[in-house]
């Protein structure tokens, strides 16, 4: 009897450890779960954010950072950011990622220069921050040292971004707009928040300071020398006639049919935008269609090519077997010029710069083996240049100003990063 | 400290005035030079048309490597005019990807090249080096300086027999009997451009060429002695073509790479 007894005892303490065993796996088999989800899920939210196009240099080492940001202040390297212990973000807790990306303070609590876009990055929620961050800890560690700034007096000096941040930086998370539906309010978060679309598609004044009334009303990329248009699609925006589909076929491949990536915005499709959900992308066009266009048209005054006959000639020799008599482009080939912003933006530096670097679209999964344009910087001289471009700008109701072939000439210096 | 942010301000606001003036310079300029010819150009202006002529586009590589050849010419057959585009016909798969792709990394061996690269995948590279390598067409000889007869009997030494005092193999012993190249790594060197060929070897003694990938003519060129990059580019680029012009395997290279250069196949996977 006793025995039976103890039997039965030693029996039920032996289930009851398997059953503690068990559910304790099961609880840690669940945490790995939902680590493995926040993982994932954060993956696809630092694609988002396309933190890997300013923090990598060769695809060997992603995240490691080094990379150079030419600013008008001088250039800037940015840090590596994969878990190394001693040279990249390893020892940083969670609070000390939020202090940088939502406060733009560094580790110790430096201020740190908005060439990192905390100024939209301060939008993201604390919720997807953590998702980030738990992904950045899990990348592989690279251990790399952060190179020095090297700014020009006074940028030089950290301090001085008190200042600045006083006049330009306000933290705070993403405020939902009640009167607006879900999908925009989504939209508005990726496209001012985490996407930081409008760090270049807004203008900026002398400190580097973006226009805070007139957000995405299009801007100048110091430096490197591109433009990045309006996003309004109303009439008189940058994307006057973009519809939903327009805008989420050109995030998602490259090329719209009214227009295709070029510059700094096809590295941002090929490293971020098409591997966005179809749902953002079109939270995304959604956010677009309900900016406002600028009251004056994004077109300045008209000034006429007195160049124009000698730009057509050049078209016809040089273009139109691939843009067509009418700008018209071939689909899903060869972008349309009439009405493409790239061709029509206030600067003319973005056309210029096609004309003289030609170049691929950029390869995606929904246009993996695209055409391509050649350059014509050793074929044509800036006259040329400046004609063809003056032609393409003034023909199809196209309607910019000129340029002229000083600018092309200055152009030619430029960088091609 | 204080005071240094207003001064900064201060000092923007008169350099903007200042850009804004030179602006307007422009603009007025333009207009004046526009008034000329404002009514000829309005009668030649083609109004916006609902016209669309459809365009055949070719679906060939030739059609969407338009980029690529207007450098490299017609199929990879070498720029006609400027020496210092190298012709990429018939080099092997493998050796023109690794190259495609240390230009994608940003190595800093040529601008024009990372540019042109830069949206393209991995897997569209492998594409386009396969489909140069494929393609069979002419050789054209480029033309060389005047040399003294003892520059290119130098220039074939090095390539015959290389200058085993200085630890130089001979060219053949890498590229091939024939020169004509190893599959999958290794280029052809006979019939390139001169001015190519001499800052090839020039990039590597000065460590600005493939700093992250093989050593192997790193170490061949900084062994060399002056001169002697000119002499045996001079020699390479007029020599006839051989009969056979395919590049051999790695097996039927007779001698072995020396140790110190270790080819990295497996990671172009080609
Ligand atoms: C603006 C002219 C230009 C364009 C466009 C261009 N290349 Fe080049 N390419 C060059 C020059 C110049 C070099 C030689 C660089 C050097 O001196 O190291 C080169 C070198 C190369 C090499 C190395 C060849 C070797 O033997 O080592 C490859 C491969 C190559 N190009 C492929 C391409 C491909 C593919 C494209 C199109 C995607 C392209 N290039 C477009 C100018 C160009
Ligand atoms: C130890 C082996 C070895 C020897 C010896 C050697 N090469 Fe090379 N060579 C290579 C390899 C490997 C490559 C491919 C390099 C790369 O992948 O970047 C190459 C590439 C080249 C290239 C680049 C071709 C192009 O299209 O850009 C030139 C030029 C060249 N070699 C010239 C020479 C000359 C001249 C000699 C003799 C003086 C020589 N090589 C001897 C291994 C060798």
């Amino acid at each position: 009897m006793k025995q039976l007894l103890i039997d039965s005892i030693k029996v039920t303490v032996v289930k009851t450890t398997l059953l503690t065993v068990l559910a304790l796996l099961s609880l840690f088999a669940q945490a790995a779960d939902s680590k493995a989800e926040l993982i994932k899920k954060g993956e696809y939210l630092a694609r988002v954010g396309d933190c890997v196009s300013c923090h990598t240099v060769t695809d060997k080492k992603a995240f490691a950072g080094g990379h150079a940001m030419r600013t008008p202040f001088g250039t800037l390297y940015t840090p590596n950011i994969t878990p190394d212990n001693q040279t990249g973000i390893g020892q940083w807790t969670f609070e000390h990622f939020w202090q940088a990306l939502h406060h733009g303070k560094g580790y110790k609590g430096e201020l740190l220069y908005p060439a990192f876009s905390y100024t939209s990055y301060t939008k993201v929620t604390r919720e997807d921050a953590l998702a980030i961050y738990t992904y950045l800890q899990s990348v592989p560690a690279i251990n790399q040292k952060n190179r020095t700034h090297n700014l020009t007096f006074p940028f030089n000096i950290r301090s001085l971004l008190y200042a600045w941040r006083l006049l330009y930086f306000t933290p705070g998370e993403y405020q939902p707009d009640n009167s607006q539906t879900d999908e925009w309010n989504r939209g508005a978060y990726l496209v001012e928040g985490l996407g930081h679309c409008n760090e270049c598609h807004t203008t900026r004044n002398a400190l580097g300071a973006m226009d805070q009334k007139s957000p995405l009303n299009g801007g100048q990329i110091p430096v490197q020398g591109w433009y990045a248009p309006n996003l309004s699609t109303q009439t008189g925006g940058g994307l006057e006639g973009w519809s939903q589909k327009d805008v989420v076929a050109l995030l998602k491949t490259g090329l719209s049919e009214k227009g295709g990536a070029i510059g700094p915005m096809a590295d941002v499709v090929r490293n971020s935008t098409q591997y966005m959900t179809d749902t953002d992308l079109n939270a995304v066009a959604v956010y677009l269609a309900s900016l406002p266009a600028p009251a004056v048209s994004s077109n300045q005054p008209l000034v006429e090519a007195r160049d124009y006959a000698l730009g057509q000639e050049i078209y016809t020799q040089h273009c139109d077997s691939c843009h067509g008599q009418q700008g018209q482009g071939v689909k899903g080939i060869y972008p349309v010029l009439a009405g493409n912003p790239t061709v029509t933006e206030p600067t003319g530096i973005n056309a210029i710069r096609s004309v003289l670097l030609g170049g691929f679209s950029v390869a995606t999964k929904g246009n993996p083996e695209p055409y391509s344009m050649p350059p014509f910087a050793a074929q044509l001289n800036s006259k040329d240049v400046a004609a063809v471009v003056n032609y393409i700008r003034q023909s199809w109701g196209n309607n910019a100003t000129a340029v002229l072939a000083t600018e092309v000439a200055k152009a030619r210096s430029l960088p091609q990063g | 400290m204080k005071n240094q942010p207003s001064r900064c301000l201060r000092t923007s606001l008169a350099s903007m005035t200042l850009f804004l003036l030179m602006s307007f310079q422009a603009a007025a300029l333009q207009v004046a030079e526009a008034q000329v010819t404002d009514t000829q150009i309005k009668a030649q202006k083609s109004p916006p048309s609902a016209l669309q002529n459809n365009l055949q586009i070719p679906n060939t590589m030739e059609q969407r490597l338009a980029a690529c050849n207007q450098c490299h010419g017609e199929y990879g057959y070498g720029n006609t005019t400027d020496p210092n585009i190298p012709r990429l016909a018939e080099k092997p798969a493998g050796y023109l990807y690794k190259q495609l792709l240390s230009f994608k990394n940003g190595e800093g061996r040529n601008q024009a090249m990372e540019y042109v690269v830069r949206q393209l995948s991995p897997a569209y590279m492998q594409e386009i080096a396969q489909y140069y390598a494929a393609q069979r067409i002419p050789y054209q000889q480029y033309p060389i300086p005047e040399f003294a007869e003892e520059v290119l009997a130098r220039g074939e030494l090095l390539a015959k027999e290389g200058d085993p005092a200085r630890g130089v193999p001979a060219c053949a012993h890498c590229h091939g009997g024939k020169l004509t190249g190893v599959k999958p790594m290794i280029p052809g060197v006979l019939n390139q451009p001169y001015d190519y060929m001499v800052s090839q070897l020039k990039l590597w003694r000065s460590n600005k060429r493939s700093t992250e990938s093989t050593q192997c003519m790193q170490v061949v060129a900084k062994r060399m002695r002056k001169g002697d990059a000119e002499a045996v580019a001079a020699w390479l680029a007029i020599q006839p073509l051989p009969e056979n012009r395919e590049p051999i395997s790695m097996q039927a290279l007779p001698e072995e790479l020396p140790g110190w250069c270790v080819l990295e196949e497996n990671e172009v996977n080609l």
